[in-house]
């Protein structure tokens, strides 16, 4: 453990490394500052900046952005009482009740502090446990990852807001794109329609920037009445140290029900922050006090959704599986990079996991000290205006397209997932299926047909194999998992 | 939203049943595979199909469509030819345009900060993707005049 602590600070202590961390933490403020944007998005329009970057150096700013992404929807949801992002939304019902008496500098303050610590220890939990976890999945054949994807796949349950309908329809159109391309056991073409360029598939970058970045120009156009402003009259004095020291039982249960949930494919920071809301009202003593603007009820969801970044990164790097949207979007900047994640990262990239690792905790380090010196700079920040944004954003969505090959139908690609996604939005079916698909698609195709050739036909090899049964049941309860946290979230705050 | 269901869940259906009879041109290699080549997509569509099915026949109105407000429509219009232009005219001349013209059709009227974005914007992204990252953006009419790209 300690050498492969060593390999990580050894691949994050330079120059470009550190540069990395410091500009995604100040992105992901800023993303998740700006209300619409969320750590996915930020992370997709990223992504074609990571081009020509070394791969820990790409995934140490994407990793960092979104981590602070998830503390900076914090700052909207207090400064003005809108969520920057949905994790967000928690904090704000004690968050803008500080702000209406006038100390939104208390709140905030114990908002980049708790999400720090949050941040830290979902990190250490991700330390200590990935690397059994990866260990464990290196003996997985063809049988075991493909019931590994569909249980990666059940993750849709949690993502597919009110309707479990829409998410299927959205995961099997997802599924259904992830065909198109050259077979990989026949060598014949699918669904390629005479373009030379399909025959490698679909681009996963375009599809990825499309789906998240241009349909939220498109989305944002549509919400362009709606005005935000940030008062600038408050005081920004914040918390002291014995104010913050109050406030450490909180803090702990809420970061280690955070990294457990994390790890959990598709609880999400959102079900998270709840849960840790209710859970820290329900041990306090004084719950009455929470709703009325306590600086508990911002500590408890902050450190509970920037846990779940270290929680969510343990099925992504040990089996190739996001446990979150954001993790989905960090798989395509992985495959960038011709890294495929799973047990085999940890053998054959050490380095750039360990990175990973140790990069989260400076970026807590780095999230604390921007967060609180940036204070009325970020406040200042919400107010820009998003006529200016959007073609901001569609122009780097654009140019970033065509960065990935040089090539033109890679932007027309990534226009055509926009329109797709703009259109699945509008008619309320969830976008992070179809990437989610689009990740897991390919896994799940090979290794059924492999492990059919390996059985010669028989589907018993899926049932007999104790791990494939073990996941395939596990799918079965995952599917029902979102009905349990959203219980258990529930409970009326305030 | 019920009406807008069936609507869209009927176009599924329509490009699935279209898609289903591509299939049918796959190769089919079954001494490789117990299953063909279209088994996987024919599986995905006859889902997608029974999925959209039952969205049909949970929304109870007639169908209707919605079209997408006017701002977006000429959003995706200005998007659609940035696009096209990109590549024969080059980044230069059509970017800047773009980021002049896109925010003042969605009201933004300060002039003077739409022509620091649109001059900034476009050099800022040429110095970071082109002399940063190294990735070359298209050049279009200006490819000869030199040193550009």
């Amino acid at each position: 453990m300690i050498e492969h602590i060593l390999l990580g600070l050894h691949a994050i202590g330079n120059l470009p490394a550190l540069i990395a961390i410091m500009a995604g933490v100040v992105l992901g403020i800023l993303v998740g500052v700006m209300p619409g944007l969320s750590a996915s998005t930020g992370v997709a329009l990223l992504v074609p900046f990571t081009y020509t970057m070394s791969p820990v150096a790409s995934m140490l700013l994407l990793v960092s952005l979104y981590m602070a992404g998830e503390y900076g929807g914090s700052i909207t949801s207090i400064a003005i009482g809108t969520p920057g992002t949905p994790a967000a939304a928690a904090t704000l019902f004690d968050g803008y009740k500080l702000t209406e008496k006038g100390q939104p500098g208390m709140a905030l303050g114990t908002s980049v502090v708790a999400s720090s610590i949050g941040g830290i220890i979902g990190a250490c939990v991700l330390l200590v446990f990935s690397e059994p976890l990866a260990r464990v999945a290196i003996s997985f054949g063809a049988a075991e990852y493909f019931a590994l994807a569909v249980f990666g796949l059940t993750i849709i349950s949690s993502m597919s807001g009110n309707s479990l309908l829409k998410g299927f329809i959205a995961m099997l159109i997802g599924l259904l794109l992830k065909t198109v391309g050259l077979d990989p056991f026949t060598g014949g073409e699918r669904f390629t329609f005479g373009v030379a360029k399909l025959m490698d598939g679909i681009s996963f970058i375009p599809a990825l920037i499309g789906l998240y970045a241009l349909s939220q120009v498109f989305i944002g156009i549509e919400q362009l009445g709606t005005k935000l402003s940030a008062k600038a009259h408050y005081s920004y004095k914040v918390p002291g140290i014995k104010q913050l020291a109050k406030l450490w039982r909180v803090i702990l249960q809420s970061s280690i029900i955070g990294s457990v949930i994390g790890v959990l494919p598709g609880a999400g920071a959102t079900i998270t922050s709840f849960i840790c809301y209710n859970e820290a009202k329900r041990f306090s003593k004084t719950p009455e006090i929470y709703g009325t603007g306590c600086l508990e009820g911002v500590a408890a969801p902050e450190s509970g959704n920037n846990a779940v970044v270290g929680g969510a990164l343990i099925p992504l790097l040990t089996l190739g599986i996001p446990g979150s949207a954001t993790a989905a979007v960090l798989i395509g900047a992985l495959m960038l990079h011709g890294l495929l994640p799973g047990p085999m990262l940890f053998v054959h990239n050490a380095d750039l996991v360990y990175g990973i690792f140790c990069g989260l905790f400076v970026a807590c380090f780095f999230q604390l000290i921007f967060g609180l010196a940036g204070i009325p700079l970020w406040i200042k920040i919400i107010s820009t205006p998003r006529a200016l944004l959007l073609p901001a954003i569609a122009a780097i969505a654009i140019i970033g397209a065509y960065g990935k090959d040089y090539s033109m139908v890679d932007v027309w690609l990534m226009t055509g997932f926009g329109f797709l996604g703009y259109f699945l939005r509008k008619y309320k079916f969830p976008v992070t299926p179809v990437i989610l698909a689009l990740v897991l698609g390919g896994i799940l195709e090979e290794n059924f047909r492999r492990a059919l050739i390996m059985s010669d036909g028989s589907y018993g090899i899926f049932f007999t194999k104790p791990i494939s049964l073990v996941l395939l049941i596990m799918a079965v309860l995952s599917l029902g998992s979102p009905l349990i946290m959203k219980k258990l979230a529930r409970g009326k705050p305030g | 939203m019920v009406k807008t269901d069936r609507f869209v869940a009927l176009i599924i259906i329509g490009v699935s049943i279209y898609l289903y009879t591509r299939t049918g041109r796959f190769l089919d290699e079954t001494s490789v595979d117990p299953i063909s080549a279209a088994f996987f997509p024919r599986a995905i569509l006859i889902a997608l199909m029974a999925c959209s099915a039952w969205l049909v026949l949970k929304s109870k109105m007639p169908p209707a469509v919605f079209p997408a407000p006017a701002g977006v429509a000429l959003g995706a219009v200005q998007i659609v030819v940035y696009v096209m232009l990109i590549e024969p005219v080059g980044y230069f001349i059509v970017t800047p345009l773009f980021l002049l013209i896109f925010p003042a059709t969605l009201g933004y009227r300060r002039w003077g900060w739409l022509a620091g974005l649109a001059l900034g914007g476009t050099v800022l992204a040429y110095g970071v993707f082109t002399r940063v990252l190294g990735v070359p953006l298209p050049m279009g009419v200006l490819e000869n005049i030199g040193g550009l790209s």
